[in-house]
């Protein structure tokens, strides 16, 4: 699952990292504790699954601010914990409803991006610039 | 029409914008046509809307229980009225000044922007595109880029004259720019209206996007979705099935970056306006309730070879526009249908890469039958085709006056109202050529008008291949044209008429041949849809007949060592996919093949399409040479006499007598020296 999951993240250009834990966000003082967190420049969440067939992260969106939170970081880590990856969007879905009850989901599959003037990439548009996907061990 | 067709084909900002959309998505696209089976998503995704658009009354009835037992107030719009009439019900009720939008699409058809302006009430699109189309009062011009149309240096200009900016023609500090300007819109309002992909019927809404402006128009206190009923479906995984192959038929992306999944967004209120607008009529229409298979990917924008040289501002309707605009606008009751169904070429570049399967040119010929717009000449001529004794002998009269080609050279204005100026007509065949008297055969030969009125040496050829490999062809000796003509121009029941004539003159063979694809195209495809006869075992394109024969018989062949390329026919490559064995032939044999690109982009003859959309004619066949000349090649085989005429005239007028166009069966026979 995760072989898969790196694989079509690279499809879409997206870094993937497989890590024992987030301790390292603590460097960016956010707190690891929490279910999100973040300052202007780095931001983290913590996902209910992943999705191989896109490489997207499902999350909750239980309140406002944590929608805020997730739009406002520059670089979002987004951590998924491996056994929680799944094939399908489906699939994924259906796990995340089953570890939560919240009524809106959110699918993270890459950074806030435009192509709409004549085609050409930009990164960072009304959401973060850079994703980066944290495929953890724990539980 | 005709003047602004030359004016958008001349706008070289707009062509630059347009072949560098085109090029990246196809680029994108055969990248992830190699890890994701296109085709099999195509299928499920056509099933699953055509069931849903089955249950479209169940599925309406259930979703508007569920969601008031929600709480949310929920509305069926029957029009466009009744869908604004809602709208600012809602909006004046709670003191709403201001609104920022986002996934506009259904919105641009309800022309929701210009009521809430009368109606003083601002809205800003957050979309960049849509935001830039907005500020430079135009209309989207494609489903996924509705900015496709303007040139970077249009955006500079009107930027820096709207905000009194100094920006530079840099893209990444205009995206800058623009995004902090729609920034600020987020906190200037308390509502957001935003559309949906999909709507399961318990409820749950499914948006796809990639800026993140749909979450911060989202994340409001008032929000509200207004929602097509053909987007409703039985379950999630439906839903997920479209949103997941959507952006990869659509912008070539694995996924967009985000997919947003709810059943009760963010926010205090949430109101949802389900709109008809005579979805639920087209549902019971047959045939054109597949237009409801649509999910808006606008994939056969990006193919069209309209509509990638005249974009979206002209081929439109009054809301959708390109392939699929066309079917939308036929289902909007768009005025002007005559003239926009009839920019299309019928080359089914769209239905190759539609998502849903949708026969987007079948439909489309059916539209222009229902609003056929021939002048009197051109019925004529069309109509007189099914007399082929009549077509015999305006031939022989014709003949002494156009031996040497039509050209027209000393008289420009019939030159420029014909499409002369770009491209020659061939000289006038001394005789129809299926005069010849031959054998009878159980196999006959097809070798349709252009043939008979022009190309007598193709069919002659054929004949020396044919006795050179001991094949007993009989000629045809045809009552009529095809039909095919007539179809393409509107003229169903003509078309008709014509094909009951041409039966009879098919019935007898076990094989028939044909020189020209889209005749065989035409017997194959539509003569089964008029009269339920299937020829599709009968048929087959005489080059492609003799390749398969070669495969297995020894014969030497004498390549022309020459640098040479094939061009793909429309007919032959997407509606017989006989192209690609005739060159792969042609690769085996030839050592200096060098391959077209973009060949099995239109040519732009399609017949009398030439003649009516000669500015348009002119850039297709500009761009196939374009890419001739890139190959180096100095002979051009193809399988369609249309094709050779378009480009050889093209050619002539370019003076370019170094290139060569030649039919595979032409060629075929120099090879074996027959």
């Amino acid at each position: 699952m995760t072989e898969k999951f790196i694989e079509t993240a690279n499809l879409s250009g997206v870094g993937v990292k497989i890590i024992r834990n987030i301790d390292f966000l603590k460097d960016f003082a956010l707190n690891t504790s929490l279910g999100y967190d973040s300052n202007k420049d780095v931001g983290f969440i913590k996902a209910l699954s992943g999705a191989t067939e896109s490489a997207s992260a499902v999350v909750n969106i239980s309140n406002r601010e944590k929608l805020k939170s997730i739009l406002t970081s520059k670089t979002l880590y987004i951590s998924i914990e491996k056994t929680t990856l799944r094939s399908s969007l489906s699939e994924a879905y259906f796990l995340a409803k089953q570890r939560c009850q919240d009524e809106y989901m959110l699918f993270i599959s890459g950074e806030s991006k435009t192509a709409d003037i004549e085609k050409t990439l930009v990164s960072g548009v009304q959401g973060p610039e850079k994703i980066i996907f944290l495929i953890t061990e724990m539980s | 029409m005709k003047k602004t067709e030359e004016v958008f084909c001349n706008d070289q900002f707009l062509q630059n914008a347009l072949n560098r959309a085109q090029k990246s998505y196809f680029e994108k696209r055969r990248k992830l046509e190699k890890v994701f089976d296109f085709e099999k998503f195509k299928n499920e995704i056509r099933d699953i809307k055509e069931k849903n658009v089955k249950n479209f009354e169940e599925n309406i009835l259930f979703l508007l229980n569920v969601l008031r037992s929600r709480g949310f107030e929920v509305f069926v719009a029957k029009d466009s009225d009744e869908a604004l009439s809602f709208f600012y019900n809602i909006l004046s009720k709670k003191g709403v000044k201001k609104v920022v939008k986002s996934k506009s699409l259904t919105t641009e058809e309800i022309d929701l922007n210009s009521f809430l302006e009368k109606n003083h009430i601002t809205p800003v699109e957050t979309d960049l595109g849509e935001w830039l189309v907005q500020l430079n009062k135009e209309k989207a011009t494609h489903m996924t880029a509705p900015a496709i149309h303007m040139s970077k240096e249009k955006i500079l200009d009107f930027l820096n004259q709207k905000f009194n900016a100094n920006l530079k023609l840099d893209i990444k500090e205009m995206v800058d720019f623009c995004k902090n300007e729609i920034n600020k819109e987020f906190d200037n309002t308390n509502c957001g209206i935003f559309g949906a992909n999909a709507v399961t019927k318990d409820g749950t809404f499914f948006i796809v996007s990639n800026e993140g402006n749909i979450q911060h128009v989202l994340n409001h206190d008032i929000n509200i979705c207004i929602v097509g009923i053909d987007k409703i479906v039985e379950s999630v995984d439906e839903a997920f099935k479209i949103v997941s192959f959507l952006p990869k038929n659509a912008t070539g992306q694995v996924i967009t970056s985000w997919i947003d999944v709810f059943t009760r967004p963010p926010g205090d209120e949430f109101f949802v306006i389900l709109l008809d607008n005579n979805r639920s009529k087209i549902a019971k229409e047959e045939k054109f309730d597949k237009i409801l298979n649509c999910i808006k990917c606008g994939a056969c924008q990006m193919a069209c070879p309209v509509y990638t040289t005249v974009g979206g501002q002209l081929f439109r309707g009054e809301t959708y526009a390109g392939p699929i605009g066309i079917l939308l606008s036929y289902m909007e009751n768009y005025n002007f249908m005559n003239e926009l169904s009839f920019l299309c070429t019928g080359c089914m570049a769209c239905d190759e890469v539609c998502s849903s399967r949708i026969p987007i040119q079948s439909l489309i010929l059916e539209i222009k039958a229902k609003y056929e717009r021939n002048n009197i000449i051109k019925k004529f001529a069309i109509k007189s085709m099914r007399n082929y004794r009549l077509l015999r002998a305006f031939i022989s009269i014709a003949n002494p006056y156009f031996k040497s080609g039509i050209k027209m050279r000393k008289f420009k204005f019939l030159r420029d109202e014909f499409g002369l100026s770009f491209r020659t007509l061939p000289a006038i065949n001394k005789d129809s050529f299926d005069i010849i008297k031959t054998k009878s055969s159980k196999i006959g030969l097809f070798a349709g008008c252009s043939t008979n009125i022009f190309y007598d040496e193709v069919g002659k050829d054929l004949i020396r291949l044919s006795n050179f490999l001991n094949i007993d062809i009989e000629i045809i000796n045809q009552s009529s044209c095809c039909g095919a003509a007539a179809l393409y121009n509107g003229l169903k029941a003509d078309a008709i008429l014509q094909a009951q004539k041409t039966i009879k003159d098919l019935e007898k063979f076990d094989k028939i041949l044909f020189l020209d694809p889209h005749c065989a195209h035409m017997v194959q495809r539509d003569y089964n849809e008029f009269f339920g006869i299937d020829f599709s075992d009968r048929v087959v394109d005489a080059g492609f007949y003799f390749a398969e024969f070669l495969k297995n018989c020894k014969y030497k062949f004498i390549p022309l060592n020459k640098v040479l390329t094939y061009h793909y026919p429309c007919h032959l490559s997407r509606g017989m996919n006989q192209a690609s064995l005739i060159e792969d032939f042609i690769k085996e044999k030839e050592e200096r093949f060098s391959e077209l690109d973009e060949k099995e982009r239109c040519c732009g003859f399609a017949g009398t399409y030439s003649i009516m959309h000669k500015h348009i004619s002119n850039k297709l066949v500009q761009r196939k040479i374009e890419n001739i000349i890139k190959s180096n090649s100095e002979v051009v085989i193809t399988s369609c006499p249309g094709c050779i005429m378009q480009i050889s005239g093209a050619l002539d007028v370019m003076n370019d007598r170094n290139i060569s166009v030649v039919h595979f069966v032409s060629y075929l026979k120099n090879i074996l020296g027959a």
